[in-house]
């Protein structure tokens, strides 16, 4: 018979939003070395993939990848594989080269990049052989804020995993993640106090969010599904 | 679908003690009184552009010459409560939040931000521009935590140093 478990909850603010890690562990020191590696796990995406922090691989990336291929990280150009495959299965409806029309309408804080053409897309962004990136024209600006968050969550229960934890719950503002059985509590969209439904999850990847948006580029607005 | 009351929302990670722990395992904190002068709750805003709200600080100071500090901000519709580990040095070590409670009034404030939809129809979509308030909480309690750290570390250069 199992022994009872304890609950280890902690949370902080990383890629933009509040990452919270709960695990179930009956071992205080195994628990806090599990969650400390864990969240060391996503400060690393943080750090390279921060569309805000001028230091970023990504920002790199950016200000010098229409001047010459700039090698990346072997993390990064992951997420830039996967965004390129969801560009294509989408037929573009999803496309991380979004920034500059982010950043028009304020989601998105200035970079003092030149104003870009609203015929841009992740079309021309070039993924080369040994981990390069190459833009194709200038003015292209890559925000991976939406894949970013939920391949941190996935490493984080990577992380979890081979510490051995068998019960985690990694949510990322909403992009959130299970290892073992979970309770999941979803608030009520536009009544946050009141509790909407109970579900129980099982090791699945779960994209939650009160509000889904897609930005279609062609139109500029963006369709609401909840 | 029925909807259960979940009156005065609350969460708490750790307490302050576990913080320290958390941060500085095994160390002994010394709590400081501070009370910033006006004089210095200007320096610190115009050093990092961060408003001070309160001039009282929650400090501790860390065996070894670390620092512990406990700040408070304010999400979408939330108090939140963290900590930050400073170094001997002023450098992040760590943040922990430790709690958030929903916040008085939510329910006025929750009636103002749907006020923006009133009005739209079919016909006329919703523009993408800075009037659909559509952050999310907690992408804008992470925000208010990581300037509340910038302020922090402000304070450290103007107070504390």
């Amino acid at each position: 018979m199992k022994s009872p478990c304890d609950e280890w909850r902690r949370a902080r603010p990383l890629l933009g939003t509040i990452v919270e890690i709960t695990i179930g562990s009956d071992q205080k020191p195994v628990a806090e070395r599990a969650i400390e590696h864990a969240f060391a796990s996503i400060a690393v995406i943080h750090q390279r993939m921060s569309f805000h922090d001028p230091n970023s691989v990504l920002s790199r990336v950016n200000r010098e990848a229409f001047v010459r291929p700039v090698v990346v990280d072997e993390k990064t150009f992951q997420v830039l594989t996967i965004a390129r495959d969801f560009f294509l299965l989408s037929d573009g409806l999803f496309d991380p080269t979004i920034a500059p029309t982010l950043q028009r309408a304020g989601f998105l804080p200035a970079s003092g990049e030149a104003p870009t053409r609203s015929d841009i897309s992740f079309a021309d962004v070039e993924l080369l052989s040994d981990n390069r990136v190459r833009f194709r024209r200038p003015g292209v600006c890559l925000d991976l804020g939406g894949i970013a968050k939920g391949f941190a969550v996935d490493e984080a229960i990577a992380v979890l995993e081979r510490a051995g934890i068998d019960t985690a719950l990694v949510n990322a503002g909403g992009d959130l993640r299970t290892s073992g059985s979970f309770s999941v509590g979803i608030r009520h969209p536009h009544r946050p106090g009141q509790l909407f439904i109970s579900l129980s999850v099982k090791t699945w990847p779960w994209p939650l969010l009160g509000l889904t948006s897609l930005l279609d580029r062609s139109t500029g607005r963006m369709s609401v599904l909840s | 679908m029925a909807g259960a009351a979940v009156p005065g929302f609350a969460n708490t990670y750790l307490t302050v003690e576990q913080a320290q722990q958390a941060i500085f395992p095994g160390a002994s904190f010394t709590p400081t009184k501070i009370a910033l002068t006006t004089a210095q709750q200007k320096n610190i805003e115009s050093h990092c552009g961060v408003r001070v709200r309160s001039r009282e600080l929650q400090v501790w100071k860390v065996s070894g010459g670390a620092w512990f500090l406990v700040d408070e901000v304010l999400g979408k519709h939330e108090y939140i409560t963290y900590a930050l580990g400073l170094s001997a040095s002023g450098a992040v070590k760590q943040i922990e939040i430790l709690d958030y409670r929903e916040t008085y009034g939510y329910e006025v404030r929750e009636a103002s931000w749907r006020q923006q939809f009133v009005g739209k129809t079919a016909s006329a979509p919703l523009k993408l521009d800075a009037d659909i308030r559509n952050i999310s909480g907690a992408t804008l309690s992470s925000r208010h935590v990581t300037e509340g750290v910038t302020r922090l570390l402000a304070t450290y250069e103007v107070a504390l140093r």
